[in-house]
């Protein structure tokens, strides 16, 4: 079984780091973040080219990490990049190489990428796509027909909480439940109210939720991230307590813990995408005690 | 309608390097509406050609390309003239369409781009994709394949935000519209339940029908 599903059983908080695919074979970066933060968090989360920008794929990134590392990996899969016969076997070929979680992702769009006029294939989107794994899972493909063996996977899907209007997130969250999705990863939570909010709602499905934690860098780097990142969108106060601290880099992990506190008792863990700060993640761990 | 864009005229005079004389065939339908065809264009075309050193031989406007009986019988206006290609001026199928009634090279100087709704003169917007499993009828008359930039099926996407989508934040979220719309019918079960991947688009091509 995945250890990420056993904590989560557990009843413990799951944590687990997002790793930024790399443009290049140069493993050097990723490598430091991983040997970082391997003791302080249970499973790191590989983007597959995210931002549609063209990177290392996360099923090659996570083989090679749970390789090299002994840690175990979450192995993002889109549906913009494949159609139903590439995204089927590659689900077959990560449980092959040991990766025991996925989790789905519609992915973004080709145009605010860096190769503008690729393909863009959405042949299923990521309701379709569990239905799918759920589908794999008991030993049956899309078209029906029998697998010779049956991958074991621990399925995740994705929401956002701060998404408005709420209700239509919550009926494809409802139908991502089921489809299939045994746990939920959250995009970054900057806006803790907006999260209760939707957590009230979402979490009448019983269903793990992980909420993303972030840390913004700078006040630069959190216009850049309201400017460029779809769906995402920090506080205008946030931004002002950053503009106006002594010492930016300590109030930025003080932000990232209050939200933490905030929503421990709405999550099943919680998810760093730290941005380049990696460094800061294990004293936001030691201080929530988490 | 078809909407058509014009290619480069670069382009096209380089396609037509090593011939001299030109008929040109336009389409008076749905070319001619979007302004890549009729009257008017044909003839500053083929102005265009001659000032470029082409002999411009004959200049036909026919009532709809597409349709292989029309061309047909226009194409006979040809038969006493000496051409060594002819030049097209309509969608993808009416430059097909001719290849068929005559031995010599047919070209095109359009691109054919989507299928679309006049909204005013000159305003055109996509509108279908041909999906072949419509499901205006579950949402209300909003075509998620060609109104969302993902044309996924069961929307919406993590990247709508406040009622935008993610590639454009002055475009509206094509499924946040149908979900109000749906709402204000009560009608929101259509999108509570799970829509399968589509099927028909992927048949295998040219798809054909008889009726
Ligand atoms: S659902 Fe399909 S057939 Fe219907 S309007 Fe949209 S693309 Fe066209
Ligand atoms: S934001 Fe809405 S319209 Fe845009 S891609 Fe996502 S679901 Fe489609």
């Amino acid at each position: 079984m995945s250890i990420l599903k056993e904590i989560i059983l557990s009843g413990k908080k799951v944590l687990t780091a997002e790793l930024f695919a790399p443009k290049g074979i140069d493993m050097t970066l990723i490598s430091k973040k991983v040997e970082l933060l391997k003791h302080y968090i249970h499973a790191f989360n590989v983007t597959d080219n995210q931002r549609a920008t063209m990177r290392v794929s996360s099923l090659g990134l996570c083989a090679w990490i749970q390789n090299n590392f002994n840690v175990e990996t979450v192995f993002q899969l889109n549906c913009r990049d494949r159609n139903r016969i590439a995204l089927q076997s590659d689900l077959l070929a990560a449980s092959l190489l040991g990766i025991k979680n996925v989790l789905v992702i519609t992915g973004d769009h080709p145009s605010v990428g860096d190769h503008d006029f690729a393909k863009a294939v959405y042949d299923m989107d990521s309701v379709q796509l569990l239905h799918t794994i759920s589908g794999l899972k008991k030993g049956v493909d899309f078209s029906g027909n029998e697998l010779k063996g049956n991958p074991d996977i621990f399925v995740g899907a994705t929401a956002n909480p701060a998404a408005r209007p709420l209700r239509p997130h919550l009926i494809k969250f409802g139908k991502k439940v089921h489809a299939g999705a045994e746990f939920f990863q959250t995009q970054v939570v900057f806006d803790t109210d907006k999260y209760i909010e939707f957590a009230k709602q979402a979490n009448e499905y019983n269903i793990p939720i992980i909420a993303g934690i972030s840390l913004i860098k700078n006040v630069k780097f959190a216009h850049f991230i309201n400017k460029s990142v779809p769906g995402l969108n920090v506080p205008e106060e946030t931004i002002k307590r950053l503009s106006q601290s002594e010492d930016y880099k300590e109030e930025r992990v003080k932000i990232a813990c209050e939200i933490i506190e905030k929503l421990k008792p709405y999550v099943a863990g919680f998810h760093f995408m730290a941005f380049g700060l990696e460094r800061e993640i294990p004293q936001i761990i030691e201080k929530t005690k988490i | 309608m078809i909407v058509t864009r014009f290619k480069d005229k670069d382009k096209v005079l380089e396609t037509l390097r090593g011939f001299k004389k030109i008929a040109i065939l336009g389409c008076n339908i749905c070319s001619a509406e979007c302004g890549t065809s009729g009257k008017e264009v044909l003839e500053d075309y083929s102005n265009f050609l001659r000032e470029k050193g082409f002999d411009v031989v004959a200049n036909i406007l026919i009532e709809g390309m597409c349709n292989t009986l029309l061309v047909k019988k226009d194409i006979k206006k040809l038969k006493d003239i000496d051409y060594d290609i002819i030049l097209v001026f309509s969608c993808g199928a009416g430059t097909q369409v001719t290849c068929l009634y005559t031995k010599k090279p047919v070209f095109t100087s359009l691109d054919t781009v989507y299928l679309a709704q006049r909204q005013r003169v000159g305003q055109f917007e996509e509108s279908c994709i041909m999906c072949g499993d419509c499901v205006l009828n579950k949402t209300m008359g909003i075509c998620p394949r060609t109104q969302c930039s993902k044309g996924i099926a069961n929307g919406p996407c993590g990247g709508s935000l406040n009622g935008k989508c993610e590639v454009d934040e002055n475009k509206d979220c094509a499924w946040i519209k149908i979900y109000e719309k749906l709402e204000k019918n009560e009608s929101i079960r259509n999108i509570e339940k799970s829509y399968k991947p589509l099927k028909n688009i992927n048949e295998l091509k040219p798809r054909k029908d008889k009726v």
